[in-house]
């Protein structure tokens, strides 16, 4: 049985409108106008031990939703939804104890201590043996070169530094599964590839799943092995990083630059031809026509002094997703 | 400390307790901040004072009987804000989605709930309570015996549960609705003023209320007149931790039904 199954899940929110204004305000505590949101609609995966899975997906579009009602904040208004054989709201201090959860935007550090008071909490609310206690600790502050950082308020770290200290509190008690909902947002460059380092080693070495969600499309391609695309509460692709390219994105561009002027050459087997001055941009899908042959005929039509073939951009590629699911 | 005791609900809410504790004497002016509430606490009386001072006794109430009732209740309101701090703070919580975070944690909800809050400051009602009630229980002349010592130390816990009861009825409201329940402010800041007045003298729906709804006068009048010797049954003096955790229980119940539609609905 796998170690995360959804079946069915839906989820419906009850917005209460309220009209702007004093008069808004007054008649809003008498009667309000009732709008239902479907969060999540029909929502069914499965997720495998250790399997690295990112969920990504256009603002509201159900994202944390899924992740609180698997973390057991929220239950679901039907549908199934078993985690390591439990219901998650139902046995929920049983089930949180072998997850993890990172939320990018909220800490869940004490804002005025120093981060080893945290910790230290932390191993009290998880029953965490002062032995084991210690030995992560270590392991996990070298991993992310973080030993500095322990005694300082959390207050007075930076975002990057924040960050590492939020990951290694909710993997002190060595969850199975860990959330982590845009752990990424906000952090430079150097934080971002040593997060992602991070929690790569530690899904090898631990076998800890993990499932997460971004707006970075470099932190799936670096990071996960399957990608979930949900929108307005439903499942639009499920598979791998490849996959949602071939599906989505199957065409490639050859950019040239041309040695010097010429006429459009003739390319009937090219999706489009585009020439500005000395730019060229070629659209052509692989699996109509060859690359070499395109290629060649370019360069006969023009000689070339420059020349590219590239993979559409994933993060074009998802707008362009998001684009099609608002219509 | 033992790695049990650490881990067991009630070490690890003095933990909680703890830590902030620590965080609040980082900021130097801890003890600046002790000031606003202690004027508070010292002034509050005063009107009542200058009333006596001026006026003398209302019948059989004497200003030591007014200042017993009124100390007793100021006790335990203070207790019950010391140690459910985060409780009465527990709809901000709510309001800023921060409840999520204890779902998260294997631990009982309530026990985080109270510990997410703990203010130093909140130690001056209890201080001032004690011992405007000592001084007032020598001005009666009350037996120091064992069961009239056990009478009122049973009675401030009751109080401090009824009041910790009332907070949680506040916090269980505010997965319902947004917005502040100024109403439950009556039964906790507002009741120890009413302390202040005879209860003979209040108007009975409002003496009635103090009774049952929110049973101020059986953890204050009731056994401060059984010590003292005033009048009425010695049983009602009794009463007030029985009734209290009754009434904190039913509160619990409330609390958990708000937990429910909360995880339900969200926030």
């Amino acid at each position: 049985m796998s170690q995360i199954t959804l079946r069915q899940v839906c989820k419906t929110f009850v917005l209460r409108k309220r009209q702007k204004g004093l008069l808004g305000a007054v008649r809003g505590a008498f009667s309000r106008e009732k709008e239902l949101v479907r969060a999540v609609r029909d929502l069914s995966f499965t997720v495998e031990e250790g399997e690295l899975v990112g969920y990504i997906g256009p603002n509201g579009a159900g994202k944390s939703t899924t992740i609180k009602m698997m973390s057991g904040i929220l239950v679901p208004d039907s549908g199934e939804i078993t985690i390591m054989n439990r219901v998650p709201w139902k046995e929920r201090e049983a089930h949180v104890s072998w997850i993890g959860v990172v939320f990018g935007q909220r800490s869940q550090l004490w804002w005025d201590t120093p981060v080893l008071d945290s910790f230290e909490l932390l191993r009290d609310i998880y029953r965490v043996p002062q032995a084991d206690y210690r030995r992560r600790l270590d392991d996990l502050t070298a991993l992310l070169d973080a030993g500095s950082l322990l005694r300082t308020p959390v207050r007075q770290l930076s975002l990057g530094q924040r960050m590492k200290c939020e990951l290694i509190g909710s993997l002190l008690h060595n969850p199975r599964i860990l959330f982590l909902d845009e752990p990424t947002i906000g952090l430079d460059a150097v934080t971002k590839l040593a997060l992602r380092a991070f929690l790569t080693d530690l899904n090898r070495r631990e076998g800890v799943t993990m499932l997460l969600t971004t707006h970075d499309m470099d932190d799936i391609e670096a990071l996960c092995s399957r990608v979930m695309v949900i929108g307005k509460g439903s499942l639009l692709f499920n598979g791998g990083m490849d996959e949602l390219r071939e599906r989505y994105a199957p065409y490639r561009v050859i950019r040239a630059r041309l040695a010097r002027e010429c006429a459009a050459p003739d390319l009937p087997e090219a999706e489009s031809v585009k020439l500005d001055g000395l730019n060229a941009e070629i659209t052509f899908l692989p699996a109509k026509a060859a690359p070499a042959q395109i290629i060649a005929r370019l360069a006969e039509a023009c000689p070339l002094a420059d020349l590219t073939v590239e993979a559409p951009d994933i993060e074009r590629l998802v707008a362009d997703m998001y684009g099609e699911m608002a219509l | 400390m033992g790695e049990t005791f650490r881990q067991s609900a009630f070490g690890l809410y003095t933990r909680y307790i703890r830590i902030l504790a620590l965080a609040q004497l980082q900021y130097r002016g801890w003890i600046l901040g002790l000031l606003p509430s202690l004027v508070y606490v010292i002034t509050d009386p005063l009107d009542a004072i200058l009333l006596f001072d001026r006026f003398g006794a209302l019948g059989d109430w004497t200003a030591s009987r007014i200042f017993l009732v009124y100390g007793l209740a100021l006790m335990s309101f203070g207790l019950a804000e010391l140690f459910a701090r985060g409780i009465d703070y527990f709809p901000n919580l709510v309001r800023q989605g921060e409840f999520d975070r204890l779902l998260l944690r294997p631990r009982p909800l309530l026990m985080q709930a109270a510990a997410m809050r703990f203010h130093l400051n909140r130690l001056n009602r209890v201080i001032a309570g004690g011992l405007l009630a000592l001084v007032c229980l020598r001005a009666q002349g009350a037996v120091p015996s064992a069961a009239n010592i056990a009478m009122l130390v049973l009675a401030v816990l009751g109080g401090m549960l009824a009041y910790a009861g009332t907070l949680l009825i506040a916090a269980a409201v505010s997965f319902f609705t947004v917005g502040d329940s100024e109403l439950i402010n009556l039964f906790t800041n507002g009741s120890y003023q009413v302390a202040k007045a005879p209860p003979q003298l209040l108007p009975n729906w409002l003496r009635r209320a103090f009774t049952f709804l929110m049973p101020m006068f059986l953890f204050t009048y009731y056994p401060a007149a059984a010590v003292c010797g005033w009048d009425g049954s010695r049983l009602m003096g009794w009463l007030a931790l029985p009734v209290c955790a009754l009434s904190f229980g039913a509160a619990t119940l409330l609390w958990r039904f708000g937990v429910r539609h909360y995880k339900s609905v969200g926030s």
